[in-house]
């Protein structure tokens, strides 16, 4: 008989029910599981490997081992965040088995970087749009290292605070937020030096 | 992956990005923070792939699958480990055997206890494999 008061979802209640019924083999659990935390993954791995293909193929990966390794999960933090640092890890890995720059450069200049990469294609002497100046700063940020992209969708997209980035990702505060800021930054200088003084 | 070096953040402009962040599509007269509000609206609308409608499905299926397949396997094994295991047995158990055969071995009791022992352990191995398949499930696919 099904719980009259279930657990809201999301909270730490909701995700040891929910890893409960997968270890119970309940029908549906898993497939349930998956698909409550399919986009975060997705987004996650896309941002990190930008290949359609690859990212189906490592997000299937993800839930493979979130199913092999379960039994692990103490419900001491939530699931979301659990998952999230999976899909990181098996994205991180792969582009480290291509031999791919993870971090990039993040050097002061802005150099040939981001604004070379995302040149063409705009007309400078065109209206400043909003739509146009948001596919020149999208352009933008697909061409920034896999880690910084993938940091700022975690900030600004999926809305986690520093310190549960620092906790999936591994890395410390710090230089996480040292990675936004000057990300952000460049995108800004970006756009002013596109752009002029933009409203 | 390296992390190291990289330069502080200079906490003043840091402030005018959170700034914006949190009041990306309002107006106000920070001048700062203006400039970052088009970066903060166009972060949050960054277009990104979905996964099929039917990703879900598949991967839950596909984990039957590898469970299902480990259970085969190790069911495939024991049963190996069965056939090779009763000859083995005959034979060891043959050459043990007192001469004369089992009637003048000892006492009926200690045969029945054997017996007893037997049927337990036939009982406990049927449950065991009964409560094999969702244990098995679980770690299947490691």
């Amino acid at each position: 008989m099904p719980d009259p008061n279930p657990p809201a979802c999301g909270s730490l209640d909701a995700d040891r029910a929910l890893v409960a019924a997968v270890l119970a083999r309940r029908p549906g659990a898993f497939e349930r599981l998956v698909r409550d935390y399919q986009r975060l993954c997705w987004h996650i791995v896309d941002r990190m490997v930008r290949h359609p293909e690859d990212t189906r193929e490592l997000c299937q990966e993800v839930f493979l081992r979130i199913h092999r390794q379960l039994h692990q999960y103490r419900g001491e933090s939530p699931l979301k965040s659990w998952i999230a640092q999976v899909a990181f890890s098996v994205a991180r890995r792969h582009l480290e088995r291509r031999r791919l720059p993870l971090a990039g450069d993040d050097g002061e200049a802005d150099g040939p970087g981001v604004a070379a990469r995302t040149a063409s294609g705009f007309d400078l002497e065109a209206s400043v749009a909003e739509e146009q100046i948001n596919a020149c700063l999208h352009a933008a940020i697909d061409a920034l290292p896999p880690l910084q992209r993938t940091l700022l969708a975690l900030y600004h997209l999926e809305e986690m605070p520093i310190g549960e980035i620092a906790h999936l990702t591994g890395l410390a505060e710090g230089t996480i937020k040292s990675h936004l800021f000057r990300s952000r930054r460049r995108l800004r200088e970006l756009l002013e030096s596109r752009f002029g003084g933009v409203p | 992956m390296s992390t190291n070096g990289i330069p502080p953040v200079d906490e003043a402009e840091w402030a005018a990005q959170e700034r914006a962040r949190r009041s990306a599509d309002g107006g106000g007269a920070d001048p700062r923070a203006a400039a970052y509000r088009h970066v903060v609206r166009a972060l949050r609308s960054m277009p990104c792939g979905e996964p099929p409608a039917d990703f879900a499905a598949r991967v839950a299926a596909q984990v039957e699958v590898h469970a299902h397949g480990l259970e085969r396997l190790l069911l495939r094994v024991l049963l190996v480990v069965f056939v090779l295991a009763l000859p083995v047995g005959l034979v060891l158990g043959a050459s043990m055997w007192p001469p004369g055969g089992p009637a003048q071995a000892g006492d009926t009791g200690a045969w029945m206890l054997v017996l007893l022992a037997a049927v337990s352990m036939s009982w406990i191995t049927a449950r065991l494999l009964e409560a094999g398949p969702g244990r098995l499930g679980r770690t299947g696919t490691g």
